[in-house]
């Protein structure tokens, strides 16, 4: 099958030059044949129901394990929601379908999204196909996974702190986090409510910019969601950006330990925007050393009350072992349904509360956040987007023991990221270059507050000018 | 011992939780209210599955604000949920969304009468929850209802102002009264649509700060509040006077046994770890929101306008006010005829023992019949023994009560001349009986009445009757 993006197998499926039949069976083939090598998808559908109507008609889609789906278990990559089924299907997958697109299956992730490599699924790290000993990143790993190697031409994932974005890095792909509240939340299995938000994997900028189209807009189920109308972004995709300010960060505090290659990709991404006539303006990351610490407190806060509700009694799994006291109960359950990364967190939320120390840590964090987003806004006063790295590193290994005990070390590794979802930016990661073992280095484009036209143009440009989208991992093509 | 009590000041605050009457639940869809069955219908939100959202039911902030604004406290347009962390199968999402440091209504007062005295209970604050589902322990199992999980709730905390459990009980009833009023609550605390924790502690006089606050739970009726307070009071009065100090804790009341016990300390009091619902934005109403909200006449006011109006003592008007459908009827029926007093008798008479007996709400008897009734007694066309038999027919049949006593023939015979006759008639068919009355059994005299009444059918206006009956045997 010779098409590329989404848009171009839409316009084939619009023009019936393939059906949505063979163009299922594709994909379905092809996971049958890669998934047991990449461990992109947790379940997936057999036999798809087809709705002729819609943007999307017949358009198979991948969707991360932490949306839920009425006809396909949703594990959120948890051992104890291991054989959870929904009752209802989260607003974002079912404006999809509304569309006509087919959930083609479910796709793996850090548990409860939390994590940065994958590798705190309970069903297994996803492989990077552009080299299967590394990580696709996370926590949007197996949806990365997914597209990258063309199981299915685009997935959604979730973006706490990076998760869209730094695999969409890993991976040479367009990985868009839209701006907070854009995008209902509801059906969306909550890591950090007010940082969550739902984010779309894609091959182009143009395929980005349709799904967003098709995913905004308020929904009363979701007291945080947006009542603002969103835009048409396909229709108003512009590479005409000639004269737009754009301010890129500063990247001497990482000279040590960023690789040399993403700065060289980095500075020829913004001498392209030179060119196309944009005027740069650098800018230091504010609150730079601050940034980490308050979104891992904020984050994990919430997890820790978000995740209270796991307690096995009304679903999920439930200890076989028997208990002396209630308290003993919820240990047990508890311990036997979540991995040592969220028991982690859990305790480091719940610490961050606890009364003593709520004034020290999540309080103090969030006064971090307020300040945060003021400098941001600063920076937006004068400037359309900001661009920056996606991460220090190239893709790292898949190694489970190397990278046991390095947990800080990985926190770490979100500072380009996190700011993003702290001030409720929208931001999107694109291809930018390969290193010279061969792996993705991405870009990264901040806006402010719905502002994910201004972002998407910039990208649609580069798009243009890099001319590398189209590649695929030679094995995968 | 009387005298070594005044040496002790009691300072007892109430903590009131009451279920909002709204169609659905706080921050779900599902119907809120008493369901059928056991975990039938709930939605979603309601289970805390994975995924779900709370979204603000805006009935329920409109009967919150409703009650903010009578009590005249301090309405904040802008308010804040936050989560209250614990654990408890019952609780669904393994918190509670509740308001902590920035409830909605802060301040007011609580107003009512007691003992003929105007009372003003302060109130602390006001703030809106969502109530847990039910727990069933039996034996080694426990079973868990989540229909009531979700329900919206209002807590009411008073300062800790009130010293006599007496008052304490009455501010609850007055607390009670007000929310019928709004109609935003049932205000059962048996079924418990309205639960009460009351705070007591107890210090020497003279001393300033207050003493170790003692939170009473598990009280389910207006005499079990004065019970378990007047019990707490003197354990911890005892306990001071034999030099054991309190502690701040937590106790469960025991009907049967009249006691309370020990739940937990203050050692083992939880850390709730609130913080700001992050689902939910600040909560910002708007000036036109709270121009909207329209009060009905307050029960406390209503009671001071029946003082005013009808000249009753400010406890018998309470009594009246206290279902405000009855009160309303307790006008019309008043602009009809002449007496409150009189009606004031059959509201707290007849009207409360067929209501509780037929378990309805308010008189069914059409206004204008039930004041016909009260004219007939008043001009003397029939006695109150008779209109007692009426008002029962009235009550049951939908007859007005002229339509009564025609059928049964009840109308009082009040003529001078028809009761001497009847009178005459009986005195001479019993000449004996008069002539020992004449020899000073005058205790005879019910015995004519009775004889006069059996030849009537009971009809005989008793007044006249006896006036004349005393009149004919003076001169025999």
């Amino acid at each position: 099958m010779d098409f590329f993006s989404l848009c171009s197998l839409q316009k084939k499926l619009q023009s019936s030059e393939v059906s949505p039949k063979e163009v299922f069976d594709f994909y379905l083939k092809r996971i049958e044949k890669y998934n047991p090598c990449l461990n992109a998808f947790i379940s997936w559908k057999k036999i798809p129901s087809f709705k002729k109507k819609g943007r999307l008609a017949g358009i198979p889609i991948g969707v991360k394990d932490l949306f839920c789906t009425k006809d396909l278990r949703t594990t959120a990559g948890s051992k104890g929601l291991e054989q959870y089924l929904p009752p209802y299907t989260a607003t974002a997958v079912e404006k999809l379908e509304q569309e006509g697109a087919i959930i083609i299956g479910k796709c793996n992730n850090d548990e409860f999204g939390m994590g940065s490599t994958g590798e705190h699924s309970y069903f297994g790290a996803s492989k990077n196909p552009w080299n299967e000993k590394h990580s696709p990143g996370g926590s949007s790993s197996g949806s990365a996974s997914a597209v990258s190697a063309r199981l299915c031409p685009a997935s959604l994932g979730t973006d706490t702190g990076g998760s869209v974005r730094l695999p969409a890095n890993y991976c040479h792909l367009v990985g868009l986090k839209p701006t907070y509240g854009r995008v209902s939340r509801y059906g969306m299995i909550a890591y950090a409510s007010s940082l969550d938000q739902a984010g779309i994997f894609t091959h182009t900028v143009e395929d980005s910019a349709l799904l967003l189209d098709v995913m905004s807009g308020f929904d009363s189920k979701d007291s945080t969601s947006l009542k603002t109308k969103p835009p048409y972004f396909q229709k108003n995709l512009s590479s005409e950006i000639k004269n737009k300010t754009l301010a890129y960060f500063d990247l001497e505090p990482f000279k040590n330990e960023m690789n040399p290659e993403i700065v060289s990709a980095y500075q020829k991404a913004l001498k392209l925007l030179e060119q196309r006539g944009c005027c740069l303006i650098e800018k230091k990351i504010p609150f730079l050393d601050y940034g980490i610490s308050a979104y891992y407190l904020i984050s994990t806060s919430e997890a820790s009350s978000n995740l209270s509700r796991y307690d096995g009694i009304r679903y999920g799994k439930q200890s076989l072992k028997s208990s002396q006291s209630l308290q003993e109960f919820y240990s047990l359950n508890r311990l036997d349904f979540f991995g040592k990364e969220v028991r982690r967190r859990i305790l480091i939320g719940t610490f961050s509360l606890s009364s003593g120390y709520y004034e020290d840590y999540f309080h103090k964090a969030c006064q971090v956040r307020y300040l945060i987003k003021q400098a941001f806004d600063e920076i937006f006063s004068s400037c359309e987007a900001i661009i920056s790295p996606v991460s220090k590193n190239t893709a790292p290994l898949l190694n489970s023991k190397k990278t046991e005990g390095k947990n800080l070390s990985f926190y770490l590794n979100d500072i380009f990221t996190v700011f993003a979802n702290l001030i409720g930016s929208p931001a999107l990661s694109l291809p930018c270059s390969f290193s010279k073992d061969k792996l993705p280095i991405g870009l990264q484009l901040i806006g402010p507050a719905l502002g994910e036209q201004k972002i998407l143009n910039v990208a649609l440009a580069l798009e243009e000018d890099l001319n590398i989208f189209e590649k695929s991992p030679e094995k995968y093509k | 011992m009387q005298a070594k009590e005044q040496n002790f000041l009691v300072s007892i605050g109430l903590e009131i939780h009451a279920q909002l009457k709204t169609q659905s639940k706080l921050f779900s869809p599902d119907r809120a209210g008493f369901n059928p069955g056991e975990n039938q219908e709930i939605h979603p939100v309601s289970l805390a599955l994975p995924g779900t959202l709370p979204v603000l039911n805006e009935e329920a902030l409109k009967m919150a604000f409703k009650t903010g604004k009578a009590v005249q406290g301090c309405l904040k347009k802008k308010s804040v949920f936050s989560r209250k962390n614990y654990f408890y199968p019952d609780l669904p999402k393994g918190y509670q969304i509740s308001q902590y440091d920035k409830p909605f209504c802060e301040g007011g007062f609580i107003q009512f009468f007691h003992k003929n005295q105007e009372i003003s209970i302060a109130l602390e604050r006001i703030h809106i929850e969502e109530d847990a589902g039910r727990s069933l322990h039996k034996g080694n199992f426990s079973l868990i209802n989540y229909n009531r999980a979700g329900t919206p709730l209002l807590e009411i905390v008073t300062k800790p102002v009130i010293s006599d459990p007496y008052v304490a009980s009455q501010c609850v009833k007055a607390i009670r009264r007000l929310l019928r009023y709004l109609e935003v609550c049932d205000g059962n605390l048996e079924e418990g649509s309205m639960r009460c924790d009351c705070n007591i502690s107890v210090r020497p006089e003279g001393q300033k700060q207050l003493g170790a606050k003692v939170e009473l739970k598990n009280i389910n009726s207006f005499r079990f509040i004065e019970k378990a307070l007047f019990y707490e009071k003197a354990r911890q009065i005892e306990c001071l006077k034999l030099g054991q100090a309190l502690t701040q804790e937590t106790r469960l009341y025991d009907s049967t046994k009249n006691q309370t016990k020990s739940m937990r300390s203050k050692e083992s009091a939880r850390d709730y770890r609130y913080f700001p619902d992050p689902d939910l934005p600040e909560l910002d109403v708007s000036e036109n929101f709270l121009n909207q909200l329209d009060l009905p006449e307050l029960p406390f006011d209503k009671t001071q306008r029946f003082v005013k109006e009808y000249k009753f003592t400010p406890d018998l008007a309470q009594i009246l006010v206290e279902d405000f459908k009855q009160a309303d009827y307790f006008e019309q029926v008043v602009l009809q005829t002449k007496n409150p007093q009189a009606l004031s008798l059959w509201f707290r008479g007849e009207i409360q023992a067929h209501l509780k007996e037929k378990n309805q709400r308010v008189c069914p008897i059409p206004v204008k019949d039930f004041a016909r009734l009260l004219n007939l007694i008043d001009e003397g066309d029939i006695s109150n023994t008779m209109a007692k038999d009426i008002f029962s027919e009235m009550w049951n049949q939908a007859k007005s009560p002229d339509q009564i006593i025609k059928e049964k023939n009840l109308k009082q015979i009040s003529s001078d001349s028809k009761l001497k006759a009847f009178a005459q008639d009986v005195l001479n068919q019993n000449p004996k009986q008069v002539q020992d009355y004449k020899q000073g059994r005058s205790k005879l005299f019910g015995f004519f009445i009775g004889q006069v009444m059996k030849k009537t059918k009971g009809q005989a206006n008793p007044q006249k009757l006896s006036h004349i009956l005393k009149q004919l045997l003076e001169d025999c």
